[in-house]
């Protein structure tokens, strides 16, 4: 079941890009980043997993620079939501591969799963509007020190969440 | 247990950093929404509480196992905590196989987390537990604390019999009530002779044909029975190829098939164990005899020793009548001096050599497993049994995958050397 989530992940990862530009080269680009995707969660190998994503992400990126659509909220989040699937099912893979799990857990894991990615699609949706609405009111000149930062903003708090 | 960020949290840490910069290098904000389900995930999971391991038990289910027996591990312990998942690992020797090297649990409200791990024993030996490995995630997998236990467990898993119904018979034998046909005359089964009646022989035993045809009372004669003691001397110098199909395991499982054989014909067997140890179980015949063979083969192991030569051997080991059977690969030339200085000494000897290339033959390079290496192999392996056979010992070849009793039937007899060396 675990694996089935992974290889949906894979899908979006190859297909969301084509959201934002539906192009044959953006199709394949996704496709690779996908394939290396693949290969980590089928190893399973979180590393190879991870170097899929950063690839996808920046396969996105580049559609989105090129396409510059006006809003691709709803695809960032569907990648968003890819990736996280990705990297959970391969960890998952990763660390009980060769165990024998007791029933429930599996249960247990993918419900917790699915309120994360309900939760996290109600925040973006949420974001979305508030972006908005500050995003209007703001100087082009200033949107990239703001983006920049909540960048910090939130790799501080990571840091400071994962060395307590 | 303390617990740490998993390498998930890291990766997770590293997305969110990558999209925070292609953020800000592309001037688009839909790439931070990219990392809002990463963010949340990293946000909503707080290290859990710290935990502790309450008690520990390690158990067998008290079966003595065999070789490719299968017996279960029971590992029952209590934590202090009772949140996340469980990950139990027990540390595992190379003797045994199992479908699964870790078991993932919800530990009970109390804690309890319980595993009945079913092992196969892969070959003979002793079988060491003790230490279990517990791992405790938490539900999102972004933390992980771990913690060690140990008990020591020990298990004797004996080596398999093979099966011998024919074995090499002794030459000497030994006391009364047996099943070999000895050189005397007396009370047996086995007909030896006819000769002519005489005051005090038994009248069942007159031969009438022979009586009729000769015209005076003539008598059968029979050889009388007795037991056999028998040494089995095995090589535990060296081990070609890998357990469970090496040298040292077909030499295990042939040793317990001739002890149980000879044992049967109610046979004293004693059994040498000749390498970097010299172990030696006293002579003795019975069932009883058997455990004590098996429980000294489930302890022989090769030991490495420097030892220029074999340690010698007390003459309380080696019955002066009895029949000898040396296991052996032919590997070592310790082991072998031994066997040629007992065979020079006019004892009964039988080398059995343990086709050590054929075991090796998956190991080998393909370079060293041409057709022609092995050809050479096999002179140079026949011509060091003729020159063996020279001494006066009885030899043969099995090669393990064929059945040793094969091997037995072909067993060459002793030949002079003048014959051993000019054909």
């Amino acid at each position: 079941m675990v694996r089935l989530s992974g290889i949906a992940a894979l899908l979006l990862i190859a297909g969301v890009p084509c959201l934002v530009l539906p192009e044959r080269h953006v199709l394949g680009a996704g496709v690779v980043a996908a394939a290396i995707c693949a290969a980590g969660l089928l190893l399973p190998s979180l590393g190879l997993a991870t170097a899929g994503a950063v690839l996808a992400v920046l396969v996105f990126s580049v559609a989105l620079l090129m396409a510059s659509a006006t809003n691709s909220v709803i695809a960032a989040m569907l990648m968003g939501i890819a990736v996280l699937m990705l990297l959970d099912a391969t960890h998952f893979q990763e660390r009980f591969s060769r165990s024998t799990i007791a029933p429930g857990v599996m249960r247990a894991h993918l419900g917790q799963l699915g309120a994360a990615i309900l939760v996290s699609a109600l925040a973006v949706v949420m974001l979305a509007v508030v972006s908005d609405a500050f995003w209007l009111g703001l100087d082009a000149a200033l949107r990239p020190a703001v983006a920049a930062a909540g960048g910090i903003l939130v790799v501080l708090a990571i840091l400071r969440a994962t060395s307590r | 247990m303390t617990f740490r960020p998993s390498p998930l949290a890291y990766a997770l840490a590293v997305l969110v950093a990558w999209l925070t910069c292609l953020a800000i290098a592309f001037d688009r904000a839909e790439l931070l929404f990219i990392a809002v389900p990463l963010v949340l995930r990293l946000a909503l999971s707080l290290p859990p509480a710290e935990a502790d391991i309450a008690s520990f038990a390690l158990a067998t289910d008290g079966v003595t196992p065999g070789e490719g027996d299968t017996f279960t591990l029971t590992i029952d312990a209590r934590l202090t905590a009772a949140a996340g998942l469980v990950q139990v690992q027990p540390a595992l020797p190379g003797q045994v196989a199992t479908k699964y090297q870790t078991a993932v649990f919800s530990p009970q409200a109390d804690g309890r987390v319980h595993w009945d791990n079913p092992l196969l024993c892969r070959f003979g030996g002793i079988l060491d537990f003790g230490t279990v490995f517990f791992r405790q995630w938490d539900r999102s997998g972004l933390w992980v604390g771990e913690a060690r236990q140990y008990q020591p467990i020990s298990l004797a898993v004996r080596p398999i019999a093979l099966v011998i119904r024919t074995v090499p018979s002794p030459r000497l034998t030994g006391g009364l009530f047996g099943a070999h046909a000895s050189h005397k005359f007396g009370d047996g089964t086995d007909f030896a002779d006819i000769r002519a009646f005489a005051a005090g022989d038994r009248m069942k035993r007159i031969n009438w044909p022979a009586s009729l045809r000769m015209r005076q009372l003539h008598i059968n004669q029979f050889h009388v029975e007795r037991r056999a003691d028998v040494v089995l001397l095995v090589d535990t110098f060296v081990n070609i190829g890998q357990r469970p199909h090496s040298t040292l395991d077909f030499t295990l499982r042939a040793a317990a098939g001739l002890a149980r054989a000879y044992l049967r014909q109610t046979d004293r067997v004693s059994l040498i164990e000749v390498g970097g140890w010299l172990r030696w179980t006293r002579p003795a015949s019975g069932p009883r005899q058997y455990e004590m063979i098996l429980r000294a083969l489930t302890r022989a192991t090769v030991t490495a020793t420097e030892l220029p030569n074999a340690p010698d051997m007390p003459d309380a080991m080696l019955p002066r009548r009895a029949l000898i059977i040396a296991l052996t690969p032919l590997a070592d030339e310790r082991f072998v001096h031994i066997v040629t200085g007992l065979a020079d000494q006019g004892r009964d000897v039988v080398l059995v050599a343990i086709g050590g290339d054929e075991v090796s033959l998956p190991y080998l390079p393909r370079r060293a497993r041409h057709p022609v290496v092995r050809r050479v192999w096999r002179l140079m392996r026949e011509d060091r049994l003729r020159e063996l056979r020279s001494h006066g010992m009885r030899t043969t070849l099995w090669s393990p995958p064929q059945p040793i009793e094969a091997a037995l039937a072909l067993m060459h007899r002793p030949v002079t050397r003048r014959a051993a060396w000019f054909g």
